[in-house]
């Protein structure tokens, strides 16, 4: 099998899924058209978090329902279930469940507001009284402009902003070139242990992942992750530059991207890797419900006892 | 804009102002401007010169003419303008030492501002480049307890560095704790898995995000 | 600006902003529409100089504006305008006295209102030529007209414009 890497690989940062209609007939409207904007621009996302920032500027076009972003002259084009990436991997998705927002968020009024010197809306969503996320769409073209994503504690924790837009993408439409013709599809599958919930976000989907790991994927209906079960030890060499965290005690290896944060850990013998855009206070809980790292190995004690 | 041209003519009709009797009409207001070709000047001067209603409209094109000139040029608002630029403020924004307004301010001032968001690039290529220095901690994998962020060392040479420490002893405890090697994994493919798993959410919409360390 | 230098597009922001601007406000009376312009036609002027070749930069410049103003006029199916003040956004000369930059905002003020009522097609013109500056030729340039017909409008412009102007000057 093609093993897939894209060199500009797409995320979401703005997940939502069916809303509830009592609460948010214009939140559904704006969204709606949002998916069918058609803009070209660029966008800075940038994730705050202990400390850090980690951001990223790209260029983005969305046309019906295809987007495309691209980086240092790396391109990737996302859309219908299917990704690929200029240098030829492609990945595509046939099959899934449908995920509702969780009723613990709360869609505020909308606003007027202008951003980029544009007509726009803004609106929000609260969680517990407390504002989780703010988005601004973009009058004329329905797009995106701004989303603003809060921790527990009211702080800024994600911030993507269009820096420029304009109304026609155009190399989406001269790109075909960058649609595969072979995609590697996510098998659904049955055989997995991954727990069914986890801090109100539901398993939605598991599909058999690579190096005989199982995904499965979870959502809230705003934010979601995806848990990669992997069999024995695992590894990545991109975690030799991630930070060791502590939640409740018990460590995990983390690494913030601009839009999405990677976490691993061993448990049981198996290692977990989960890759999502939850806010950092949902990512302590939602690790607090799945199974935990054991207790300092013999030679994390060995280290210990050399080193101190 | 568009329409004008069918306009042209109701506006002529609808005119209220001074009308031309004579055809030198249009020279006039190049003479004031100095675009009359040649041959063009003489004539106009010569009518001018016996024809005061021509005389009369020269005065008034003239006036009309220095009333636009007169116009002030007006001051970009400061929002338009390319900004003083952020300094020290993109560094504490990269260092995450800002608060959320600051930090939506320096967003909203990279809207307008390539400097800023050129320096930004560089500051964080710098960031990068100094982390990216190897060190001479433990590794990560086996150290229990502080995040060592400023460490971006492969594993190979980790495990050499960690063998000349620990020796045979701690290999084998190794070995007896976690099998004889770790399986690689590929974190973009799983992030790619991931996204194109959030793309086909229901009525979603996605803000299109570059991941960062997704290049080889 | 040396005819044989590439600019950068923040050279342009600082030389031409102000003229930009002008020139959208006397079209338009909209100090929104103003600075919409502008921030759009240095957005265009920054993605255009990659391709410019040096040349003639202020034909180039006034062009990009123009065709800017006009997409603009086309996408907004032009609101009606309205007169503001120019107030604070008048760049009065040394220490005037406040007579004086009343008497010159009110005058403005009068002279602005007249423009608005004068067809578009002429006033780009008189616009052109006495706000921004340009020659005949490069009006043509920019308009993409005969000079023959800059020189038409530019004179039936200011026929109108003078007896739009009540006041005795």
């Amino acid at each position: 099998m093609r093993r897939v890497r894209f060199a500009a690989a797409l995320s979401a940062v703005l997940v939502v899924a069916s809303v509830a209609p009592a609460l948010a007939d214009e939140f559904g409207e704006l969204v709606e058209s949002a998916s069918e904007a058609d803009f070209a621009g660029r966008q800075i996302v940038a994730t705050f978090l202990d400390g850090e920032t980690a951001f990223e500027i790209i260029d983005v076009e969305h046309a019906g329902s295809m987007m495309m972003t691209g980086s240092q002259g790396h391109e990737s084009m996302i859309g219908s279930g299917k990704l690929s990436g200029g240098d030829g991997g492609a990945i595509a998705v046939s099959s899934w469940n449908s995920s509702q927002m969780s009723d613990r968020y709360e869609v505020g009024s909308s606003s007027p507001v202008k951003r980029l010197d544009r007509e726009a809306t803004a609106i929000e969503i609260h969680e517990d009284g407390m504002v989780r996320m703010r988005l601004v769409f973009d009058e004329v073209t329905g797009a995106p402009l701004v989303t603003e994503v809060f921790d527990g504690g009211g702080n800024l924790f994600r911030l993507s902003s269009m820096l420029e837009i304009d109304k026609i993408p155009g190399r989406l439409y001269s790109a075909r070139g960058h649609y595969a013709d072979e995609f590697e599809v996510l098998v659904p599958t049955s055989r997995h242990s991954l727990p069914a919930e986890a801090a109100g976000y539901n398993l939605a989907d598991a599909y058999t992942g690579p190096t005989d790991s199982v995904q499965g994927f979870y959502s809230d209906g705003l934010f979601s992750f995806s848990l990669f079960l992997v069999e024995g030890s695992a590894d990545s060499q991109r975690f030799s530059d991630a930070d060791t965290v502590e939640v409740d005690g018990l460590k995990y290896r983390r690494l913030v991207n601009p839009g999405e944060i990677w976490v691993t850990w061993r448990a049981n013998g198996d290692t977990y890797v989960l890759v999502g855009d939850l806010p950092p206070d949902h990512l302590e809980e939602v690790l607090d419900q799945l199974p935990k790292p054991g207790r300092r190995n013999l030679l994390g004690r060995l280290w210990s006892g050399l080193f101190g | 804009m568009a329409d004008v041209n069918k306009t042209e003519s109701m506006e002529q009709a609808a005119f209220t102002g001074v009308e031309s009797v004579c055809d030198i009409g249009e020279l006039m207001s190049a003479y004031l401007d100095g675009e009359l070709r040649d041959g063009e000047l003489e004539q106009v001067v010569a009518h001018l010169t016996d024809c005061l209603e021509c005389i009369a409209e020269f005065h008034e094109l003239k006036e009309a003419r220095t009333a636009v000139r007169m116009l002030p040029m007006l001051q970009v608002p400061d929002r338009v303008m390319p900004a003083a630029h952020y300094g020290p403020e993109l560094s504490a924004f990269l260092d995450g030492e800002l608060t959320a307004d600051e930090q939506v301010m320096i967003v909203a001032h990279l809207q307008t501002c390539t400097d800023c968001l050129l320096e930004l690039q560089d500051l964080d290529a710098a960031r990068t480049a100094v982390r990216s220095m190897p060190g001479v901690e433990p590794p990560i994998p086996l150290m229990p307890r502080i995040p060592v962020r400023s460490q971006r060392t492969s594993l190979k040479r980790l495990a050499i560095a960690a063998a000349g420490f620990i020796g045979a002893a701690a290999i084998a405890i190794n070995m007896a704790s976690s099998g004889p090697e770790a399986t690689p994994v590929d974190l973009d493919e799983f992030a790619d898995r991931h996204t194109v798993r959030v793309s086909v959410e229901d009525g979603l919409t996605g803000v299109p995000i570059f991941m960062h360390g997704s290049t080889p | 600006m040396a005819e044989d230098r590439v600019p950068t597009w923040e050279d342009v922001a600082r030389r031409y902003g102000r003229k930009i601007y002008s020139f959208a406000y006397r079209l338009t009376g909209n100090p929104d529409d103003a600075s919409d312009l502008v921030q759009e036609v240095l957005l265009r002027v920054r993605k255009g100089l990659a391709n410019y070749t040096p040349g003639s930069f202020e034909g180039w410049l006034w062009r990009i504006t123009r065709n800017a103003f006009l997409d603009d006029v086309r996408k907004k199916k032009r609101r009606p305008t309205t007169v503001l003040p120019d107030d604070d956004r008048a760049v009065v000369g040394a220490s005037p006295s406040p007579d004086e930059v009343l008497a010159s905002v009110r005058l403005s003020d009068d002279v602005q209102a007249a423009l608005l009522k004068v067809p578009m097609e002429f006033r780009e013109c008189v616009v052109l030529c006495d706000v921004v500056g340009l020659s005949y030729e490069e009006i043509s340039n920019t308009i993409d007209a005969p000079v023959g017909t800059v020189r038409s409008r530019i004179h039936r412009g200011r026929k109108q414009l003078r007896g739009l102007l009540t006041w005795p000057m």
